[in-house]
């Protein structure tokens, strides 16, 4: 009787597709010694209940340039995704991307710039691989039941950042599972194999708004024992900050009558020529610094 | 209280310098000039015209940066970084009686310009914030409308009709950047445009009426039908890092449906017990919402839970709506008077 909710049909207003970048540079070298694999993703949106497919912007010039004069072209590429049906790989257009192979300088300043084939020109605004010269510890704590507290029982990763005394830094951390496998391709020779994926939601933190004492250090997971895990240190430009914020709290954000009303995500993807906000591309390319910490083994 | 750098948007990490201030030490005093007019003019015993002046200062904002209105609002005082709102408002009215002053008929019109507001921020955090002017723009507004009312007062049948159309709107400007001769993003909202406040209601009517259906019993109804509050729609969407964003422009630049309910109620008036008494007591039996009207209280937007079914992720999106009383609320009430 107090209260209830229902799904509704809404006529939104509609506007012209915009142009989408997502794309994330880290400083982390290549493996092997090769040059690290880097990767932008140019879409469209589309209306809000529209449930096609983003349009891939294919043919799109796409270039990183640096502060010491150099440009690095991005190449379109179409990657091959295995098809169950078909039994093999197949290109997947949904997924094609701009490529480059670069591994990043530190103390060096970037800028993506973009033109798409009806002569569009965009810039990013300038970020720098920041030289930051501290990673943070890792460390697991055990947790009991708490009638006090929503965490289940369980062993929980920790993290102890390290301010820098000067400067305004700002930071979110990613925590990484390492899953160990074995081959068995080859039956008389099998090989022992791992794989690394992103086991946690970014925290955030900086030197100019809390204290180390006063930071988001331990991530909501439960792991458990005899498992591997590292964390991501990003050290990142005060509007990536932003932006990363505002998008967090978009996916979180429950709509009840206690949550913040919506906010654009403005983008650092501004238009040559443009003539307001407006004109601007959506999403967002950010450049980070990236510190990882030491693997930890929960035993 | 901190200080700030000036020139740039006040931000923890523009910080210049802090005070801490003793107890019953004033941070800053505001003093302001309130001035009120009202004229009256009978053009005869069933007509006047009335206008008015007068300026108003306002020590204490209420800030609510929630989707919709709560007993959380936060109220903040004027102070070192917050100015007193200030509001000056000019109205016009005509009056009119019809059948011997049995009906009251009345038109005003009125224009406010406001001074000195205060507008939350992109993303602001209100709560338990200790620099709250951290998270605030400076703002002004403006409100004109005109009102149209009827009133009988006698008879069996009283009662009265209350229409307003009106108009309530802020405007952020934004803080210019002295260096680059722009605006810095973050302090702008709407690009510097006029935008709907969060309690602007275009249409208002009301409509109150009480029959007496004998010595005891009377039937009174109230039927209320408003504009929907300001939202903020979404225009499209898109995909970033593998989730779902929603594209929103501008602040409050749709609304959420129209507000509309009817009330009904009987008042019995109980018999005085002893012919001296001097207190009357009534009954009221009343039902509000009467046919199940489910306002709106705040309609939001997220991910279909189905895009999480299957093996690729979805990108379905959908609204909801969420009211508070959608059902009819009996009432019962025991009043005396004396």
């Amino acid at each position: 009787m107090t209260g209830c909710e229902k799904q509704i049909e809404l006529d939104l207003p509609s506007v012209e597709s915009k142009l989408v970048v997502d794309g994330w540079f880290t400083s982390e070298p290549g493996e092997n010694r090769s040059e690290r694999l880097h990767i932008v993703r140019l879409t469209q949106s589309i209306p809000y209940f529209e449930t096609e497919n983003y349009p891939v912007v294919k043919d799109a010039v796409v270039i990183l340039k640096d502060n010491k004069g150099n440009a690095f072209s991005l190449t379109f590429r179409v990657p091959l995704v295995y098809d169950p049906n078909v039994g093999e790989e197949v290109a997947d257009e949904k997924k094609g991307r701009y490529e480059l192979r670069k591994n990043l300088d530190p103390n060096t300043s970037y800028t993506l710039y973009i033109k798409t084939v009806d002569g569009k020109e965009y810039e990013s605004t300038a970020q720098m691989v920041i030289d930051y010269p501290y990673a943070p510890k890792i460390f697991v704590e055990y947790k009991e039941e708490d009638d006090f507290s929503d965490d289940d029982e369980g062993y929980y990763i920790n993290f102890e950042p390290k301010y820098s005394e000067e400067g305004n830094f700002y930071f979110c951390w990613q925590l990484f599972k390492i899953e160990s496998y074995t081959d068995w391709y080859d039956p008389e020779n099998p090989v022992e194999t791992s794989y690394i994926y992103s086991y946690s939601d970014l925290l955030f933190g900086s030197n100019v708004y809390t204290s180390v004492e006063e930071s988001e250090t331990q991530f909501d997971q439960v792991v458990m024992k005899d498992e591997k895990y590292f964390i991501k240190q990003h050290v990142i430009a005060r509007g990536v900050y932003d932006f990363l914020r505002l998008a967090e709290e978009q996916r979180d954000n429950e709509g009840t009558q206690f949550s913040p009303p919506p906010a654009p995500l403005r983008s650092n993807i501004k238009r040559i020529g443009g003539h307001s906000l407006d004109d601007d591309a959506l999403g967002f390319f950010i450049i980070s610094a990236v510190q990882k910490t030491e693997v930890i083994s929960i035993n | 209280m901190n200080s700030y750098k000036s020139g740039i948007p006040k931000d923890k990490a523009s910080v210049t310098d802090s005070k801490k201030y003793g107890k019953n030490e004033i941070i800053k005093n505001y003093f302001n000039f309130e001035p009120r007019l009202a004229i009256k003019y009978a053009i005869s015993d069933v007509n006047s015209l009335k206008a008015s002046y007068n300026r108003t200062c306002q020590y204490l904002h209420r800030i609510s940066n929630t989707t919709a209105p709560t007993p959380l609002d936060i109220w903040v005082p004027t102070g070192k970084h917050i100015k007193p709102a200030k509001v000056d408002q000019i109205a016009l009215g005509y009056f009119h009686n019809l059948g011997n002053n049995m009906f009251e008929t009345s038109v005003e019109a009125y224009y406010k310009k406001f001074y000195d507001l205060v507008e939350y921020k992109y993303g602001a955090h209100l709560m338990l914030n200790n620099t709250i002017e951290t998270e605030l723009l400076d703002a002004q507004g403006r409100a004109y409308g005109v009102e149209f009312s009827i009133r009988k007062k006698e008879g069996r049948l009283t009662g009265w009709i209350a229409y307003t159309l009106s108009r309530t709107e802020k405007k952020v400007d934004g803080l210019m950047n002295n260096v680059t001769g722009e605006i810095f993003p973050t302090t702008l909202i709407n690009n510097g445009d006029y935008f709907p406040a969060d309690y602007d209601k275009t249409h208002d009517l009301k409509v109150v009426a009480n029959y007496d259906l004998n010595k005891r019993w009377s039937v009174a109804t109230n039927f209320i039908l408003m504009s929907g509050r300001p939202a903020t729609y979404p225009y499209g969407k898109y995909e970033f890092q593998n989730n779902t964003y929603a594209h929103y422009i501008n602040r409050n630049g749709a609304r959420i449906s129209a507000y509309h309910r009817l009330d009904l109620s009987f008042t019995y008036k109980c018999k005085k017990k002893k012919a001296n008494q001097n207190w009357q007591g009534s009954w009221n039996f009343g039902i509000t919402n009467l046919y199940s009207r489910q306002n709106a209280y705040s309609v939001y937007f997220k991910e279909s839970e189905n895009n999480w079914a299957g093996n690729q992720k979805g990108n379905a999106t959908e609204a909801w709506q969420f009211a508070i009383i959608g059902k009819p609320v009996p009432t019962i009430t025991y009043n005396f008077s004396f």
